[in-house]
């Protein structure tokens, strides 16, 4: 059993005709990166949320760590697995910092202890801690994500889903919250991660990669096999990371570069040689 | 825009440590002395003005800003014209033979010292009402209100009163304020730079064009609470589930000396509203004893 989430055959729409996800199909196993992309409309929030049962399927089933998604397991599946969503404003619940973190511990009736150590530890390691007692509209954008991310992360969850989470943070953020990530990943190998993102170089630093086009799983597969598929991509208008794009070119201009090169530093390297 | 309710103050005060329950409790307890009687006008005035200094004092400890006390009474002048014009011109009911007038018109019609006062006495209670309400809103959190108020309403979770409900509504409600009004701010501005003028205009035109801020607030405030429940839902908010709290209600020593502070100046006052009303003598002992203010 080393399955996190199964989907099979799953059909959603939120208007009569209009289908917004068309039969997807995917497995993810434990302690996988996964990036969805896709181009905005695309279905890549709607799916998330089914995955969480935020919204019902209409055909399909889903198995997240084998419990299927349906109502009567919901309370299950809160336990496993949660959602940053994207619009920080609409997910701030406390009235402060800390009250937010630790609105999820509360539901999970968490003895208080415990919850003020937690909410200390990831208030810190998002680097809120300074800002515990600060209220929602005292707060940036940014900010306001990284409460989100620890309220999220403080639970302990199997599998979580970052919907455009860290959109508003500086470059410096994002790389913050990526190295707090690894880490996690590091202490529990089995946390599965999945991040929406517009941001095709993350995209290519995961170890795998989902393009939904359409409300259609359009490829599937590791960065380095799906963003060979240029010509592909291009059809569908998707950017390829920057380090595919040099390699190509160089391939044009007739120089050959090993696949194991796929980071700038080391083809930097090789043509130094 | 932001301090509808009078913003809590950056401070560390007593007044801002004391437990909200403590602080709710005393505000009722002071606004009931606000509303007995002492007797007749006079004694009404001086007791008043005892309460008030001590009220003072309070606000002094509790570091309340006097300007924002000030500002909020600015508003109150077209309430003091109001009462005026009830109280005094609007020609008393009932037995008035034992009135003091001021003036009387040629017709008969008289203004009474009597109508002046009772005014008075009303624009009085009703700063002492702003003065309380805001030492309360400048000390304590919005959300420790709620949790006071969760408290109190706790002995009705017998007869299955939802009161955890309850008060994760009002402290969503509260929560969202700051966030509305932001927002509102900046749709106006948005029609402003369209054309919309909110400023001038006869009553109709108004009414248009605060419908420009109206509709698009509403929409986003349906658009805000569906994210917000799916936000509450991941996160296992359950309405009726057993939950633990981050929060707790402590009380100190302090808290337990403001209580006995309260308690006393609750009963002084009372004793002094029992003896002004009931016992004869005292009910105007300023005229008895020292000669003034017969009214
Ligand atoms: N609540 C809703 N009611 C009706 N239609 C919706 C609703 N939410 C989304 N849609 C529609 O479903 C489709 C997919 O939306 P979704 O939010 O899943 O896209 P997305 O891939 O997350 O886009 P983005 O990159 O902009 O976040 C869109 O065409 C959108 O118009
Ligand atoms: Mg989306």
């Amino acid at each position: 059993m080393k399955e996190a989430i199964r989907v099979e055959h799953l059909y959603f729409s939120y208007e009569k005709g209009v289908e917004t996800l068309k039969d997807i199909s995917f497995n993810v196993n434990k302690g996988e990166y996964v990036a969805l992309i896709g181009h905005n409309g695309s279905g890549k929030s709607t799916l998330s949320k089914l995955l969480c049962y935020l919204l019902p399927a209409d055909k399909g089933q889903i198995f997240v760590d084998d419990i299927e998604v349906k109502e009567e397991n919901e309370s299950l599946l809160r336990k496993k697995i949660g959602i940053v969503f994207q619009n920080p404003d609409n997910q701030f619940i406390g009235s402060t910092v800390e009250d937010d973190i630790a609105f999820g511990l509360e539901n999970r009736n968490i003895p208080r202890e415990e919850m003020v150590r937690l909410v200390h530890e990831f208030a810190s390691k998002v680097g809120m801690i300074k800002y515990l007692n600060k209220s929602p509209d005292e707060l940036s954008g940014g900010q306001k994500q990284r409460v989100a991310i620890a309220g999220i992360l403080a639970l302990g969850l199997k599998i979580i889903i970052f919907d455009e989470a860290t959109s508003m943070l500086d470059p410096e953020g994002v790389e913050d919250i990526k190295k707090l990530i690894m880490e996690m990943k590091k202490e529990d190998p089995e946390l599965t991660f999945i991040s929406i993102t517009h941001d095709i170089e993350e995209a290519y630093i995961s170890d795998r990669v989902i393009i939904l086009n359409k409300g259609e799983i359009f490829l599937d597969g590791k960065p380095n096999e799906v963003f060979q598929k240029e010509d592909l991509l291009k059809s569908i208008g998707l950017d390829i990371p920057f380090i595919m794009k040099v390699k190509s070119s160089l391939k044009d201009k007739n120089v050959q570069i090993p696949n194991e090169i796929n980071n700038i530093e080391e083809l930097s390297d090789y043509l130094c040689k | 825009m932001k301090n509808v309710f009078g913003k809590l103050t950056p401070y560390n005060t007593v007044i801002h440590r004391l437990d909200s329950r403590i602080k709710m409790l005393a505000l009722i307890g002071f606004m009931v002395i606000c509303f007995l009687p002492y007797g007749n006008y006079a004694n009404r005035f001086i007791i008043l003005g005892i309460l008030f200094a001590i009220i003072l004092v309070i606000m002094a400890i509790a570091k309340c800003s006097f300007l924002s006390f000030l500002s909020n009474l600015k508003s109150l002048w077209f309430m003091m014209i109001f009462l005026l014009i009830i109280f005094v011109f609007v020609p008393q009911a009932g037995d008035t033979s034992s009135y003091h007038p001021i003036v009387t018109f040629p017709n008969g019609y008289q203004i009474y010292y009597e109508g002046l006062f009772q005014s008075l006495h009303v624009f009085f209670r009703l700063v002492m009402m702003i003065a309380l309400t805001l030492i309360l809103t400048s000390t304590t959190p919005p959300m420790e209100m709620t949790y006071a108020l969760e408290w109190f309403l706790t002995p009705l979770r017998i007869i299955k009163f939802p009161t955890q409900v309850i008060s994760m509504t009002i402290s969503l409600a509260l929560r969202f304020i700051p966030t509305l009004l932001d927002e509102a701010n900046k749709i106006m501005k948005a029609q402003k730079s369209r054309g919309v003028d909110y400023e001038k205009g006869f009553l109709t035109k108004k009414i248009k064009s605060v419908t420009t801020l109206i509709v698009p607030l509403l929409s986003s405030c349906f658009s805000r609470s569906d994210e917000l429940s799916l936000a509450m839902n991941a996160r296992g908010y359950e309405p009726y589930g057993k939950r633990s709290s981050y929060r707790i209600l402590k009380i100190g020593r302090n808290d337990i000396v403001a209580l006995i502070i309260v308690f006393i100046i609750v009963a002084a006052f009372s004793t002094m509203c029992y003896f002004t009303q009931n016992v004869a003598g005292y009910d105007n002992f300023l005229h008895l004893w020292f000669g003034i203010g017969a009214f």
